[in-house]
């Protein structure tokens, strides 16, 4: 909308509470809007996306900033989610009616006392500021005496902060590009702990006097521990606080303040000097306990050990799902080199291609699973993978697959998979998942089995004790499916990236299953409902997209029943 | 002006501890724990007497009231007095308690305390049952065993039988003292919701329910009229005082048992604590009057969500058309 067909709404309209409203320019318009016991003066920022997204409002009752919750220090206003919202944008004049309204409304309703400890909650949102962020691998539920900081080092000798964490817990080092940060400065910064929650300033600006203020209502012991600190800090020009004060049962409201003197100065904490510049910087938490909880991941499954057993265009997927869903350690068993072949199929692309010869000149090609291991540790803070480059029969020989809460077995070839089947019996291991793409892009299984109830080969074995094709395959056995590229080295099966990552999905559904203990054991199908290369089976036929299935045990398995 | 009648109904139903099943655990567990004391006493005789040491049960707390919400951290709790058939010159307070304690304590299967007012056992089921321990000196004189196990106990005077009795004389009519038992549950979620601050230990709800019987008045069909009319005189009952540490004005208050032995039912909080209490009153005072004078039954609804969580339900929004502005879908990619 532009400025005139805005400036046509507010003709048109017929808001009962809106008591008169200024243009201020083409997409700005200030009001006054007749609440139950006051008026309020709001201004609403329209951009030219209206109505498509709402406007930015701002409370101009400058009296009141620090008293409301939902309304920041530079009084802008939260009156509606901005992300996720279907606005029927099909009315405008109704969308502004309810724009003023619900503003109205909500600042009537915040103005009660019992809104009050919500302003509290928000601190943090109080003094929001994307421009000053710095990231913390603090506790947010921890207090500390004092903590660490990293800092670049300005040219006017003062300092911009780069990260903080606490003395006893190491940084992620292999974390994104974390290593980089060796070279900054190291400053420590004095951390102020309240035993209850703080309230911002009226008027919204973060003050020496009511920093002084915040220091004076501590208790006496934290008072007096805070002035002990600071009187041993020496003249500087610059200082860090950390505030820290009672929120909810998982984070502590945290903020970063910088202090600024024009000269050397004492500590701010045993300063009278008001002459400081004071910023404020909002924390980006990257702890382990907040990252996994806002990400959506289950935090209990830190303690979790999952093994993939074949790294290739489906186990490279699952690995990937399987690192952002929570769990702390991961390890990949693969044999293979990861080469160019594999780029637009594999989870794996160019990053892990090396150009360049090394000193013995020799160009070395990557084990998929160190790639793979680089790969995760760099996106995933707070995650162990252990890569085994070897074949899946050496591990086991070599006893390097005991003890995992969940083995997925992603090596596609059925043989492999009953062999590892039969020599996973006898190991420790409870809750083996195998999973495969059918040809030709037919569909895809996860088979999901609990080693005390039954095995794979009950779904593979006759009455008469043979392995056979399952009932549960998509493409009727015996077509020649198998293409020859380029020769006999090159033999594949031609399946796309997407049908391997249909067929990860269901083998991460089942492993993330079995890690909340839904253990029994099944099998679950994809197809693709327009295939008709090949002759089908009648279990294709049986169902449309997907499906899922118990097993039980086979009288005639001979694992099961030996 | 808004009622919200079947609101509050609703509201009710959502926070009211009582299913059947509910209080079928804890009176499984009071029964075992009364059983198990009985059985155990058998031989027991009162000290150089050749006198059986008897008792009888007396059902106490929220649970006799029937005032009980739902615990947010699962934490029920049942009160059942144990009266034994003693005078106060025929038994020490502790060693008649510890008896109990030790008894009680002989099972693994839960933790046992020794608490100045009574025996708290606790299952790891989150269950906990409330043992207080009585003499008789007569019908009418009751006395407590009181204090903690470390140091002497004093049999102190009490009137649990009285107490009960006080408190379900509210009313003889059935919708009066059902009224006031759901005034009571409003008062003691919104204690649970506005208390967990750390620093505010809140106002023990037995306090609560007295407050409410003293000043209750049946208001036909409108829960919320006759809740602000409770926590009107809750507020009445404070008196300034001055704080003299820290120089300043605060509120406090002394509300006395209405029976043996007429002590503050809020002897146990600070003059901080009870001037937050005060604070917390006022602030919930102007929000129920806030929603009551409301045209909009949405509007008053979303105050009474803040005062009381989202128990309370919320009501829609009568729009001029039946489509809706902005919808909250919560999508994202
Ligand atoms: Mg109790
Ligand atoms: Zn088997």
């Amino acid at each position: 909308m532009n400025g005139a067909e805005l400036s046509n709404l507010y003709l048109s309209n017929t808001i009962d509470c809106l008591v008169s409203y200024t243009r201020q320019s083409d997409l700005k318009y200030d009001h006054k809007i007749q609440g139950k016991k006051r008026t309020w003066k709001i201004q609403l920022e329209f951009n030219d996306n209206f109505p498509y997204s709402l406007p930015f409002a701002t409370l101009l009752d400058k009296d009141q900033i620090g008293l409301l919750p939902h309304v920041n220090q530079h009084g802008t206003i939260c009156y509606a989610e901005h992300d996720g919202i279907l606005i029927n944008y099909s009315d405008p004049e109704n969308l502004l009616d309810y724009i003023i309204s619900t503003i109205r409304n909500h600042l009537d309703r915040w103005s009660l006392k019992i809104f009050k400890d919500d302003l509290k909650d928000e601190y943090e949102g109080f003094f929001f500021n994307p421009l000053n962020e710095i990231n913390s691998f603090c506790c947010p539920q921890s207090t500390y005496s004092r903590i660490y900081i990293k800092t670049k080092y300005n040219k006017d000798k003062t300092s911009t902060p780069v990260l903080m964490y606490e003395k006893n817990s190491p940084l992620p080092e292999k974390f994104s590009d974390i290593q980089s940060t060796s070279e900054l400065n190291i400053t420590s910064a004095l951390c102020v702990n309240f035993n209850t929650k703080i309230t911002p300033p009226i008027g919204g600006n973060f003050t020496f006097r009511y920093f002084k203020s915040l220091i004076d209502s501590l208790d006496e012991k934290e008072k007096a521990r805070v002035t002990r600190l600071a009187q041993k800090f020496k003249n500087k020009l610059d200082f860090f606080v950390l505030l820290s004060a009672p929120r909810n049962s998982l984070n502590r409201t945290q903020i970063l303040l910088k202090f600024k003197y024009p000269a050397k100065n004492e500590h701010p904490i045993v300063s009278d000097n008001e002459k400081c510049e004071i910023s404020l910087f909002s924390i980006l938490r990257l702890h382990k306990k907040y990252l996994l909880e806002r990400g959506g991941a289950i935090s209990q499954f830190q303690n979790s050990k999952v093994a993939i057993v074949g790294c290739g265009s489906v186990g490279s997927e699952i690995a990937s799902m399987i690192s952002k869903s929570g769990v702390g350690s991961l390890t990949l068993i693969d044999h293979d080199e990861f080469n160019a072949d594999n780029i637009y199929r594999h989870n794996l692309g160019g990053n892990s291609i090396t150009f360049t010869p090394d000193s013995s000149k020799e160009i070395k090609k990557n084990f998929k699973v160190d790639a793979l291991k680089k790969s995760i540790e760099k996106d995933i803070p707070y995650i162990r993978v252990n890569a085994v480059a070897m074949t899946f029969q050496h591990a086991i020989k070599q006893n390097l697959i005991s003890n995992f809460d969940v083995i997925i077995v992603a090596i596609g070839s059925p043989t492999e998979n009953l062999q590892a089947n039969r020599l996973l019996k006898n190991t420790d291991n409870k809750i083996i998942i195998y999973c495969w793409n059918e040809a030709a892009g037919a569909g895809g299984h996860s088979v999901k089995i609990d080693m005390a109830q039954c095995c794979l080969e009950c779904i593979y074995i006759n009455e008469g004790g043979e392995i056979v094709p399952t009932y549960y395959s998509l493409l009727a056995s015996d077509q020649n499916i198998a293409k020859n590229l380029t020769g006999c080295a090159g033999l594949f099966t031609p399946f796309s990236y997407i049908d391997s990552s249909q067929t990860a999905l269901l083998a991460t559904k089942h492993c993330l299953e079995a890690l909340h203990s839904i253990t029994e054991s099944s099998i679950s199908s994809w197809k693709n409902d327009r295939f008709d290369s090949y002759m089908v089976t009648d279990y294709f036929s049986s169902f449309s997209h997907t499906t899922e299935h118990a097993i039980i045990k086979s009288d005639s398995c001979g694992i099961c029943n030996g | 002006m808004a009622t919200l009648q079947a609101q509050f109904k609703q509201f009710h139903d959502n926070i009211k501890l009582g299913t059947y099943e509910e209080n079928q655990t804890l009176r499984d567990k009071r029964d075992l724990l009364i059983n198990e004391l009985a059985t155990e006493l058998k031989n027991e005789k009162v000290p150089d007497t050749d006198r059986a040491l008897t008792f009888s049960k007396i059902d106490q707390g929220s649970y006799k009231m029937k005032t009980g919400i739902k615990p947010t951290d699962g934490h029920y709790d049942i009160d059942v007095g144990v009266i034994f058939d003693v005078t106060e010159d025929e038994y020490d307070p502790k060693k008649l308690k510890k008896l109990v304690y030790d008894i009680i304590n002989k099972r693994n299967n839960r933790t046992v305390d020794y608490n100045k007012p009574c025996i708290t056992v606790n299952y790891a089921s989150g269950y906990h049952v409330d043992l207080p321990v009585y003499c008789k000196n007569s019908e009418k004189d009751v006395k407590i065993a009181w204090g903690k196990m470390t140091v002497a106990n004093e049999w102190v005077d009490s009137d649990p039988n009285g107490l009960n009795d006080w408190v379900a004389s509210i009313s003889t009519e059935s919708k009066k003292s059902r009224q006031f038992r759901k005034c009571v549950r409003y008062l003691k979620k919104w204690k649970q919701k506005h208390f967990s601050e750390n620093g505010n230990v809140a106002p023990p709800s037995i306090g609560l329910t007295l407050q409410a019987r003293r000043h209750f008045i049946f208001s036909t069909d409108n829960d919320l009229l006759c809740l602000i009319n409770i926590v009107e005189k809750i507020i009445n009952d404070f008196s300034n005082d001055f704080d003299i540490k820290n120089f300043r004005i605060v509120h406090s208050i002394d509300f006395k048992l209405p029976v043996k032995p007429y002590k503050n039912v809020y002897y146990k909080m600070t003059l901080n604590q009870q001037d937050v209490f005060y604070k917390k009153a006022e602030a919930l005072l102007e929000s129920l009057c806030a929603a009551r004078d409301e045209d909009c039954d949405h509007e008053a609804s979303k105050i009474l969500r803040q005062v009381f969580g989202d128990d309370f339900p919320l009501v829609d929004k009568i729009l001029r058309s039946d489509v809706k502005p902005v919808i909250n879908s919560g999508t994202s990619a």
